[in-house]
């Protein structure tokens, strides 16, 4: 066995011999057929030795190209078909040379055929070896969409695909297994285990290779792959070795996975999301690990129409939210508001999530009209002489996040009230007789409740 | 006379294909949904729902429902107030190297420099807030409340003058011409108050520098109700909106309805839908002549609320007052408020100019931010600030250790928003050391049209007029929403 870096670069002697085959044998049979063709009665002896040319360089051919693969740089599937391809060829081109030295020996038929197959031969291995080199797609890549079409070429470039909600996205099903397959497993698999390591299945990818664990939940230092597939590029470690380096957006993900516990079951909604790779699931695999607002999580069908029209013709402006949301958008703006009105809302209770009674003459009693209100989340009562009473009737509005009483009569008794309404992140209590102090008070003993009190 | 609506005037080609194809659809229709074929109440359910725009109702939940833009025209320095480049200062005086400039064009007024020395900022930058934005102290307000802003630092443009940059900004191309995105936003959503237009342009007076034209807010070929009414500071704030001298409101009052009658006979005639466009306006304006003197007179403003916009905010057209204003129209559901300030132009001379710019509008910027918070209406009001592009790394001109210019700069430049729908306290994108080229997340002037449509609950692909036998949308053939800004 010779050392590692002198059969490399033996190896890399294959790109140099390999066209000067090509070129001999094909010349070879070029020149027999013009001689055919002419019907030249003596046949040149020049043909036999532009075979033995092709012969003599496609072994050196493959000799060096044996090496060049031995140096696991190259898909192993690709690279067995390739090799093995390439010494047969070596055997065709002596058969040819003994062939072509006795042209008169053997019919028509047989020598022409011989060439036709050795070119059939020729044209595979080149492509083959070219594959190998450049990648499958370098000849069709700028192909014409007509011809990529005629030869069945995928053109689908790498886009973001969208694949759905955290809870139903498996962190290493769908996120992680595919990044391997596409970059590991050719040389990592049932078959060909490189190193001692098989990606292929969860089961065996816990085993881990000859290096150790190649995954160390929780624990990037000691996983083994992690290392390999962020070590400089140049090192003769660095994985994959393919000219196929992971992009920063799998890197990120593969290390968050380990990070986290590289769990093999649990979905995206399971893992802890942190700011670092919010934006990576966002951008590669399209999954918004934000929080969806209540708004867009209700699926209701539409409130019945002769509804809507009575409370329109009563002084409400009532929208949908959208063409695809069917809760609604509602806000009193005709001139004087009266409890029968309030009581006309109750009819659509379900599908109201914003209301806006600012600025109105609504009295505390007649909130309590809106105690149902299951899918209420913004609620305006600025500018209106509701007191700590009113507050008192929202205690059960479940979904409320937003509560405005701007210039209202409310004091620091409606925090008792608000501290009540789990959901709300938002109060605005400018303007009211509400304390700093005590609104300070709350805000710090609620999470993620935002009292909102101005300046002045 | 040249928009799609003309075409009720049916031709001899239209009434033939309209009449065979018209009669398949409908014997079709009936086909699968005979109860359908006369819509009821839905038909009538889905033309009651909206506010009178072309869409009915939003394409998605609009997080947005009014937008505040704060343009600052001119071009504000980056360099100077947001983006900090300390290798700037180290590197003073120096030839911009070669490799950084690239491809980059210049304007003429520094293309025939001999050097192009690196000018560090002379303002001291500091990190502000939870979210440790960087800010210059030329902005003291705003600096202490930066954790309600979220910034863009890697915006860039493809105009590289004033009026194309400016006209792109606001219109999505270059050339004049297209809708404005306030006209836009009108025609897509229609108005929440009958008695004020939906698109109000408000601009500092007695600002000097590069010219401003009224096409930033013109209605292109969208029909003319949708372009933006100024309004002035002054006796006059929307100009011959008040009845002439011996003429009352009764007989105004009769005069239009004379009026209308005769533009309904003409509109019966011609078909042209801008006799309906002006009606409405002329009904518009009469219901302007209250509701404008009763926006303009501030006197129920308190003075808190003028000590905290700035002693400028008791003056008619600054930006102080404007910004006042802008606050008023948006309590009244105007759904896109404009202001322009104009003078960031600083090709020479720029840290005496930028502090003046800064002194002007600063403080107000600020104050109209909080003041819409402890409102309540950050809840569903956007705020936007910023220029049409950003301004070299090297000095326009001579570099002296206080003096220098900056020449215009399309490659990147910052902007910030504040309210609705967007996340609070958060940078997106980055430029290079020399904060010259982008080096993180480049957001187009398209990306940004779309992702402000996007928060108005509007598809900007599915916004569409068509003119001149092709479909126009705001943002053209491009854009994308800019999702890691959403909330």
């Amino acid at each position: 066995m010779i050392a590692l870096e002198f059969s490399t670069f033996l190896g890399r002697f294959h790109p140099l011999f390999v066209h000067l085959p090509i070129g001999f044998l094909i010349l070879a049979i070029v020149l027999e057929w013009i001689e055919n063709f002419r019907k030249t009665e003596t046949k040149s002896k020049l043909i036999p030795i532009a075979w033995l040319l092709g012969a003599i360089s496609a072994a050196a051919a493959a000799f060096s190209g044996w090496w060049l693969g031995e140096t696991g740089l190259y898909e192993e599937d690709m690279l067995f078909s390739h090799r093995w391809l390439g010494i047969t060829l070596v055997v065709f081109a002596f058969v040819g040379w003994w062939l072509k030295k006795k042209p008169n020996s053997y019919s028509k038929l047989v020598q022409n055929g011989f060439n036709i197959i050795l070119l059939i031969m020729l044209s595979i291995e080149g492509h083959k070896g070219g594959n190998l080199t450049h990648g499958e797609t370098y000849l069709t890549e700028y192909a014409p969409e007509s011809i990529q079409s005629i030869l069945g070429v995928s053109t689908t470039k790498d886009s973001i695909t969208s694949l759905g909600t955290p809870d139903s996205v498996l962190v290493y099903r769908d996120l992680i297994k595919p990044i391997f397959d596409s970059k590991c497993v050719a040389c990592h698999n049932n078959e060909i285990k490189r190193g001692g390591l098989n990606m292929a299945h969860a089961d065996s990818l816990q085993l881990g290779g000859e290096g150790g664990l190649a995954i160390a939940p929780g624990n990037i230092a000691e996983s083994e792959l992690f290392r390999r597939i962020t070590l400089p590029q140049k090192s003769i470690k660095f994985m994959p070795p393919t000219q196929n380096a992971l992009t920063y957006d799998e890197i990120k993900t593969v290390e968050w996975w380990i990070n986290k516990g590289a769990s093999y079951e649990d979905p995206v909604s399971a893992f802890a999301v942190d700011d670092n790779i919010k934006p990576v699931l966002l951008r590669r695999f399209g999954i918004d690990t934000d929080p969806k607002p209540w708004y867009e999580t209700v699926t209701i069908a539409a409130a019945d129409s002769t509804l809507i029209i009575n409370l329109q013709k009563i002084g409400f402006t009532v929208n949908t939210l959208g063409a695809t949301n069917n809760l609604l958008d509602i806000k009193y703006s005709g001139s004087e508001l009266t409890q029968e009105k309030i009581k006309a809302l109750e009819n659509v209770k379900d599908h109201i999530t914003w209301l806006s009674l600012a600025q109105t003459n609504i009295e505390d009693d007649w909130l309590s009209s809106l105690s149902g209100f299951t899918n209420l989340t913004r609620l305006q009562l600025e500018k209106t002489a509701v007191t700590d009473k009113g507050v008192s009737h929202l205690i059960s509005l479940s979904h409320l996040e937003a509560l405005n009483l701007y210039n209202t009569n409310v004091t620091d008794a409606c925090l008792t009230s608000i501290d009540k309404i789990n959901s709300l992140k938002r109060v605005y209590l400018w303007g009211t007789n509400v304390k700093p102090e005590t609104a300070k008070n709350i805000a710090d003993n609620k999470d993620d409740l935002e009292v909102i009190l101005g300046e002045g | 006379m040249c928009t799609h609506d003309h075409k009720k005037n049916f031709s001899r080609r239209d009434f033939l294909t309209k009449t065979t194809l018209g009669m398949g659809a409908m014997s079709m229709a009936s086909l699968l949904d005979p109860m359908d074929l006369f819509a009821g109440d839905k038909q009538k359910l889905v033309n009651s729902f909206g506010s009178g725009g072309t869409l009915g109702q939003p394409h998605f939940p609009a997080k947005v429902k009014r937008v505040i833009y704060l343009f600052q025209s001119g071009a504000p320095s980056q360099l100077d107030l947001f983006d900090y480049k300390p290798l700037l200062n180290k590197m003073q005086g120096q030839d911009l190297p070669k490799s950084v400039q690239g491809e980059q064009r210049l304007t003429g007024m520094s293309s025939g420099q001999a050097t192009l020395p690196i000018a560090g900022s002379v303002f001291d930058f500091k990190q502000h807030g939870d979210s440790g934005a960087w800010m210059s102290n030329l902005m003291p307000h705003t600096s202490k409340i930066v954790d309600e802003l979220c910034f863009i630092k890697s915006m860039y443009t493809e105009a590289i003058n004033h009026d194309p940059a400016v006209t792109f900004f606001q219109t999505g191309s270059q050339l004049p011409g297209r809708p404005s995105i306030g006209s836009w936003v009108s025609y897509g959503l229609g108005s929440d108050n009958k008695n004020l237009p939906e698109f109000v342009v408000l601009v500092t007076k007695d600002k000097f520098g590069q010219p401003l034209y009224s096409r930033s807010w013109g209605n292109g070929f969208l029909p003319s109700q949708h372009q933006g009414v100024q309004f002035r500071s002054g006796k006059d704030p929307v100009l011959y909106l008040t009845n002439p001298p011996g003429i009352d409101g009764k007989s105004r009052r009769e005069q239009l309805d004379h009026l209308q009658k005769l533009e309904q006979l003409n509109h019966e005639d011609l078909s042209d839908p801008e006799i309906l466009a002006r009606m409405a306006q002329y009904e518009m304006a009469f219901r302007m002549q209250t509701s404008v003197p009763e926006i303009m007179d501030t006197k129920d403003e308190s003075d808190a609320t003028y000590a905290m916009y700035g002693e400028d905010s008791r003056k008619p057209g600054t930006y102080a007052a404007n910004c006042i204003l802008a606050r008023r129209l948006a309590e009244r559901d105007v759904k896109f408020i404009q202001l322009y300030h104009q003078g960031w132009d600083q090709h020479g001379n720029l840290p005496n100019a930028i502090k003046g710019q800064c002194k002007e509008t600063d403080q107000a910027t600020a104050a109209l931010i909080t003041d819409l918070k402890q409102r309540g209406m950050l809840e569903d009001t956007l705020v936007i600030w910023g220029g049409e592009f950003g301004r070299t790394n090297y000095s326009q001109g001579k570099l002296t250790p206080d003096n220098f210019g900056r020449d215009h700069h399309p490659k990147c430049f910052t902007i910030f928003m504040a309210g609705a729908g967007i996340k609070k306290g958060f940078t997106l994108g980055a430029t290079d050391d020399f904060g010259y080229n982008i080096a993180q997340r480049p957001v187009h002037v398209h990306d940004f049209q779309a992702t402000l449509m996007h928060l108005l609950g509007v598809d900007h692909e599915r916004l569409t007029f068509k003119f001149q036998g092709r479909r126009y949308r705001l943002t053209d053939v491009h854009g994308d929403v800019v999702k890691e800004i959403l909330a």
